[in-house]
């Protein structure tokens, strides 16, 4: 706060009174609004419960780190190494599309990627509403072929899966390629114990 | 007395951010009871000055005085005020 010239030139030989001119300007001054301490700690502790809620949305599941939890679960299964033990690999899953001249497919685009865990199991979600999916959708349709890929120390798999997208999920379709030959698996829709029985 | 004049003078100049406010209230009490027991004319002149920040010829012509009445009528409110203050013998 600025001090008065006329009030600092009245009483420039006058620090007492100086000091009391200020004391009154300070006491009497319009207060400005100093919430509460206790409605702060409140606020602060809403806010912090808030964000702990919302970072708890991000990381859910069994191992499962999917990228985009709030998207529909596209593919659900299982990496499983040599020895049918459940294997750590990354899993991603891409579009289908056929290469020009062959009868094969080949891998398009990636939709999305994720981590098996220490259990071997993963999800992978995706929003149909986002690219490349949406492309995909308006030339070719609701039913898509994709195929997933999981890439482990001990190997490389594939599977072909089919999905009707309808009412914003992602539906069951058959399987459309047959898996090829590989050390490590990928099983879809695992049961409890599946990985036993393997 | 001077002393804690001088710390209340100094906070309302640094403005200091953690300063807690009951800290300063028993002064702050007492100096608003020594605003109202001034004069009325005192008291007038003294808040309009140093609330509303006006200058000594607005106020002289507020409440009908000249320039200097006014600025004499300022320094006799804030004289008053010191002895009120010394009576109630406030320390920090």
């Amino acid at each position: 706060m600025k001090r008065d010239r006329e009030v600092l030139d009245l009483l420039r030989d006058e620090p007492e009174l100086l000091a009391i001119a200020d004391a009154v300007a300070e006491t009497e001054a319009p207060r400005r609004f100093r919430p509460p301490r206790v409605l702060i700690v409140v606020v602060t502790l809403g806010v912090a419960l808030i964000a702990i809620v919302v970072a708890s949305q991000w990381d859910r599941g069994n191992g499962d780190a999917a990228v985009e939890t709030g998207a529909p679960i596209l593919v659900r299964g299982i990496v499983l190494g040599p020895d049918c033990s459940p294997e750590t690999a990354r899993v991603g899953v891409f579009v289908s599309q056929p290469e020009p001249g062959e009868q094969r497919h080949v891998l398009g685009p990636e939709i999305a990627s994720v981590r098996s865990g220490a259990d071997g199991r993963f999800t992978l979600r995706a929003d149909p509403a986002t690219s490349p999916l949406r492309e995909r959708v308006r030339a070719q349709g609701p039913r898509l072929t994709m195929i997933v890929e999981a890439l482990s120390t001990d190997g490389t798999a594939y599977k072909g899966v089919s999905r009707l997208l309808a009412r914003g999920r992602w539906w069951e379709g058959q399987p459309s390629h047959p898996a090829e030959p590989s050390p490590v698996r990928i099983q879809l829709n695992p049961k409890d114990g599946m990985a036993a029985r393997c | 007395m001077l002393a804690w004049l001088y710390t209340v003078a100094r906070r309302r100049f640094t403005d200091e951010p953690t300063r807690r406010a009951d800290d300063y209230e028993p002064i702050a009490g007492a100096l608003r009871d020594a605003i109202a027991a001034l004069p009325g004319g005192q008291a007038q002149v003294v808040l309009l000055k140093l609330v509303h920040g006006r200058t000594f010829a607005e106020i002289g012509a507020e409440v009908g005085l000249t320039e200097a009445e006014a600025k004499m009528r300022f320094v006799r409110g804030l004289e008053r005020l010191r002895a009120e203050l010394s009576e109630t013998g406030v320390e920090p």
